[in-house]
């Protein structure tokens, strides 16, 4: 009777253990069946249809960061536009330093809203460059995913949006986002966030900060539209987006990104 | 007692759950939940109706394209608003100005009723052309205010003004164009 147990135990171990290693193996494949290509993903949102007209577009962002000198505009029109609360920011502007002693040294005095003050570094700096920093506006959006009231959710247009009337604070989707691009706003006690400028973009404009970029380091788009702006870059050149490995796949591209760059 | 009565209990009880979460749905959820998605429909058309305070440059040539016959300038690419603030209602259109203010409209469409403010130091000058390491190499910026002002100063004038502000020897629309006297 005791054999005849073990003898159980034991074929329901290498049971276990085929059924572990199917398992592995299949998750094996599924981690490397290929990613939709870019052109993929295009064709997928070319495909797409809104009604009502207004809603058919699908936009894009595209910073270049070569060509970005920090002076702050961004900031300030954003902050005009959307009448976000003090030291609270939709999109900011980050300074890297990187010197030949190694260390990078990384800083964003009040968002860039007043320009960027001379800053000491140890040893001569090698290389700096400036990087605007905003949602993301990402398709695997982890932000909208934890919102308990569905108040954070994806237009058909590509733009990830609150719903201050539905939002109940609770904070989760700020902690969710890794590009720490989310706030709860102190006035509302409710999440914000950049929204592209939704009310500008429907109305056929681009967002604020695009429009009074002087080196046009922000570029915004329709992916839709075949010659567009956006199109012809993401088509064309080598870019880049934050995170890569976290699967979001957001919709705000960088062009000239470091490594550096966190 | 039927045989079936906790059968039935159990219908009732699910019945009664479901109706009251269809009461509760009814009331609590807003009319426009579901229109596109789930979320609630009329806040896109919300979020769509904000009012617009940058009007980008294509507002402003509708009026001042004299003034922007700016090909050749550095500063084509700098948008007007940048330095000459949001256009507030600084003109209005003829046919609602008062009889004075038509006066000086001179026959155009819109009459000027208030100056655009302007800030005329050089921090709007020095918030894109300071020297920063992080900036584009090829990018005009001034690593010594001091000295840059005493050298294209003491060419013009023979005497040093620190706290002038930029705007004494470049043109704002034309930097590269510089007041009469100085280089």
């Amino acid at each position: 009777m005791k054999r005849r147990k073990a003898a159980k135990r034991l074929e329901s171990r290498r049971e276990f253990i085929k059924i572990a290693a199917n398992g592995m193996a299949g998750m094996l494949i599924v981690t490397l069946m290929p990613k939709s290509s870019w052109a993929q993903r295009i064709h997928q949102i070319e495909e797409m249809k809104h009604v009502p007209d207004w809603m058919d577009h699908y936009y894009a962002y595209v910073v270049d960061t070569t060509k970005c000198i920090g002076c702050g505009a961004c900031v300030r029109a954003c902050k005009r536009e959307n009448n976000t609360p003090d030291g609270y920011f939709r999109t900011w502007v980050e300074r890297y330093q990187i010197t030949d002693t190694g260390h990078v040294y990384i800083d964003s005095p009040n968002g860039g809203h007043e320009s960027f003050p001379p800053k000491d570094v140890e040893g001569k700096a090698l290389k700096g460059f400036f990087v605007p920093k905003l949602c993301n506006h990402c398709r695997n959006t982890p932000c909208t995913q934890v919102c308990p009231v569905n108040a954070s959710y994806e237009t058909p247009q590509g733009v990830v949006l609150v719903d201050k009337q539905t939002c109940i604070g609770c904070g989760y989707c700020v902690q969710a986002c890794p590009y720490d691009t989310r706030y709860i706003d102190p006035r509302t006690h409710t999440a914000d966030k950049c929204t592209w400028c939704y009310h500008r973009v429907t109305k056929g404009l681009a967002p604020a900060c695009v429009t009074v970029c002087p080196t046009k380091a922000r570029i915004f788009g329709d992916l839709k539209v075949k010659n567009s702006q956006v199109r012809e870059i993401l088509d064309s050149q080598r870019v880049m987006v934050l995170k890569p490995e976290l699967n979001t796949e957001p919709y705000c591209f960088y062009i000239g990104l470091d490594r550096a760059v966190r | 007692m039927s045989k079936y009565s906790h059968v039935v209990n159990v219908a009732v009880l699910v019945g009664l759950a479901f109706l009251g979460f269809q009461v509760f749905q009814a009331i609590f959820q807003p009319d426009s939940f579901g229109q596109y998605g789930r979320y609630r429909g009329d806040h896109l058309v919300e979020a769509s109706s904000l009012s617009v305070l940058h009007r980008g440059d294509d507002y402003c040539l509708d009026c001042h394209d004299a003034e922007w016959d700016m090909a050749d300038a550095k500063h084509a690419t700098v948008p007007c608003e940048n330095c000459h603030f949001l256009p507030g209602p600084h003109a209005i259109p003829v046919d609602k100005a008062n009889s004075v203010d038509k006066a000086k409209a001179a026959g155009g469409k819109y009459v000027k009723i208030e100056i655009m403010p302007i800030d005329r130091t050089a921090q709007p000058c020095l918030n894109c052309h300071t020297f920063l390491p992080s900036r584009p190499v090829k990018f005009p910026q001034v690593k010594d205010g001091a000295k840059h002002i005493k050298d294209g100063w003491k060419k013009a004038m023979g005497e040093v003004k620190i706290n002038s502000p930029c705007s004494r020897c470049h043109n704002s629309h034309f930097p590269k164009a510089y007041a009469k006297g100085v280089v």
